[in-house]
């Protein structure tokens, strides 16, 4: 493959461009310091509805979800479609909680998941698995943002070899540490403004020009659906679920829906709000990208209607996208595709080094070792860690092959949705008892990392971590369901069975830093600085 | 949720939200679950639509559906706030609150004291 000199200098020019949005980002809005965690960690509290529908947007839709969706699409066929109706009922589950979320964290200061959980159940425990979970399961997605990256300079040609491999990936990931200790969440709103336009621009050029030039969506689906047929039957594919598959699709959907706004990045987005209105009238406007995401799923289809053949080894179907744009698009045009991807990667990486710096600042590092800190050193520490992330997932991908960092973002999923009990549940009661949380918590963790450690690849060529989709006979009942959730259920019913049993034996519970009214607070301050500690 | 005496009188002056109104429109949400978990519904091939199976056109369908529908409720159970804008309307300014403790304001070595007295 040889280097692609026109697509190379659009996407190294738009990659230019957002390296100057990223450091300018810290003058926007500007605070008289940065010196604060809710001005470097939340953008200062107050983004209107607007900017939160741009960085949301751009927060949740990953370049790993526009790379991944469509490659399994390409792989299997209709699972991989599970990303719509798992992106349609997300909205409804964060128009019901996040408002209260937001209230309670408003009142009381909270920036992190972690902190309410402390603060209403009183427990500091608790608190730090909660946060520790969160970082555990952060740390492997901001890795995979690489893979993103990685895809995109690979068909554009641009691979050495030893260390001049990753050099392109050392580059990108080191600008965007700078300037996301520089301006903080800022950085990633301002960028992603630019994200989001060149994402919609190219899917609307992709959705309408690739299937003028293929024939029609008759014909590609038709074409699709029998390259996916003379597939081996043991992957399952096909164009439409057949009833073996139904479980898998709606657990999947429902799961992945569950654990979505669990993930710390997510609830950073959220808190960064100025007003819980906004999040309720952005649960009815974001769905405009979940059209999106159906339109970029899509493309895994287009892929095989075109002949697109993806390597077996490295990147694999992960490939396909970028392979079908640099096919069907000139060479310019690509360029901005390829960019619109590796931004796409940048948005994300940034406000969950972010996210996983505000939790281990607040929730581990403090409570452990500096009870007094001030606003600033709270801050400074943050910024540090953000830069410490970065490099632990630039180490993941660059030292464990891209398979293994696939086989953790499997295993974040499952762990980040069995936080959910202490955080939603906490928002709405607080009946459970902490220490019954905490086991639950557990038993949902390591029951979740079995069912994935036991579960081969399709093909059995891969005997662990081989897929999320766990394999149940039960007495004659066969399921196959999303390990995530069969996980959650189990953890629901220990937290349940616990509180009983903690109740009847009069634990202490923990005091309740909050009351009622907290959670419906619509209280927005008045809109001066943070104070500088 | 309902934890707040329900009779009580919302006050105006306070930064409590008034209490959301019509409550029962929340059970309108359920419908897209309902409409896109349950797959023996809909995965079939026709009628198609444009090219699109069925399967794939009445899932975009339902992201549209979806969105309506958390608009509608939005727009319903959204209490107009009396004497003033909108809740995101701009820099509005609001009435200091009556949590002057708990507030952003809150110098340092408070909001330390209030996190120690919370573990």
């Amino acid at each position: 493959m040889n280097v692609d000199s026109v697509a190379l200098g659009v996407f190294a020019g738009l990659f230019a461009l957002v390296t100057v949005i990223g450091f300018a980002a810290v003058r926007w809005r500007r605070a008289e310091s940065l010196a604060h965690l809710d001005e470097w960690g939340l953008g200062g509290r107050r983004f209107g509805g607007f900017v939160t529908w741009f960085l949301l947007g751009g927060d949740l839709y990953t370049a790993y979800t526009f790379v991944a969706v469509p490659a399994l699409m390409y792989g299997v066929g209709a699972t991989g479609f599970f990303a719509v109706p798992y992106t349609i009922i997300v909205y409804p589950l964060v128009f019901l909680f996040a408002p209260r979320l937001w209230s309670v964290a408003h009142r009381h200061g909270y920036v992190t998941p972690a902190d309410f959980v402390r603060g209403r159940f009183g427990s500091p425990t608790l608190a730090t698995a909660v946060a520790i979970t969160g970082i555990v399961a952060t740390m492997p997605y901001i890795a995979l943002q690489l893979v993103g990256i990685e895809a995109v300079l690979q068909v554009m040609g641009v691979h050495g070899s030893g260390w001049a491999k990753d050099l392109p990936l050392i580059i990108a990931f080191a600008i965007l540490a700078a300037y996301t200790y520089t301006s903080g969440l800022r950085a990633p709103a301002l960028i992603a403004f630019v994200k989001d336009t060149l994402i919609y621009i190219v899917i609307l050029v992709a959705v309408i020009y690739i299937p003028i030039r293929l024939g029609g969506y008759g014909h590609i689906f038709d074409v699709a659906g029998q390259k996916l047929a003379a597939k081996p039957k043991a992957t399952g594919a096909s164009l439409i679920p057949g009833p073996k598959g139904y479980d898998a699709y709606w657990t999947l959907a429902l799961g992945s829906a569950m654990a979505l706004f669990m993930y710390p990045h997510a609830i950073t987005g959220v808190l960064a709000t100025k007003d819980r209105n906004v999040i309720r009238r952005n649960a009815a406007a974001l769905p405009a990208y979940s059209f999106l995401l159906g339109l970029i799923a899509l493309l895994g289809l287009m892929a095989l209607a075109a002949g697109v053949t993806a390597p077996k080894t490295g990147l694999g179907a992960n490939l396909a996208v970028p392979m079908l744009f640099q096919q069907m698009f000139p060479s310019w045009f690509a360029g901005v595709a390829f960019a619109a991807v590796a931004i796409g990667a940048l948005v994300p990486a940034a406000i969950m080094s972010i996210a996983a710096a505000n939790l281990f600042t607040r929730n581990i590092w403090r409570p452990l070792f500096d009870r007094d800190a001030t606003p600033a050193r709270e801050a400074q520490v943050a910024k540090l860690v953000s830069l410490l992330v970065k490099v632990g997932a630039l180490l993941i991908i660059i030292f464990l092959k891209v398979d293994y960092a696939l086989n953790f973002q499997l295993i974040g999923g499952i762990l980040i949705l069995q936080t959910l009990p202490a955080i939603v549940f906490g928002l709405y009661t607080r009946w459970f008892h902490r220490w019954a949380l905490l086991a639950g918590l557990i038993v949902g963790v390591v029951t979740g990392i079995w069912m994935a450690y036991v579960t081969p690849n399709a093909l059995k060529t891969q005997m662990h971590f081989g897929s999320s989709v766990y394999h149940w006979t039960f007495f004659g009942w066969d399921f196959k369901a999303y390990a995530a959730l069969i996980a959650f259920v189990l953890n629901v019913a220990v937290v349940v069975v616990g509180t009983l049993v903690l109740k009847s034996v009069r634990a202490p519970a923990g005091a309740d830093a909050t009351v009622a009214d907290d959670y419906e607070a619509v209280a927005v301050p008045a809109l001066d600085p943070a104070p500088v500690g | 949720m309902s934890s707040f005496d329900p009779a009580a009188p919302v006050d105006p002056a306070t930064h409590r939200a008034t209490r959301p109104v019509r409550r029962w429109a929340y059970v309108l949400l359920l419908a897209p679950f309902i409409g896109t978990l349950w797959v023996s519904t809909y995965a079939k091939h026709s009628p198609t639509l444009f090219g699109f199976p069925f399967f794939y056109w009445y899932q975009f369908a339902w992201v549209i559906a979806g969105a309506g529908i958390t608009t509608f409720v939005y727009l319903i159970t959204t209490p107009r706030r009396r004497g003033g804008p909108p809740p995101d309307d701009g820099d509005a300014t609001y009435p200091p609150g009556p949590y002057p403790g708990r507030s952003r304001q809150t110098a340092p070595g408070q909001a330390a004291t209030e996190r120690g007295q919370s573990r």
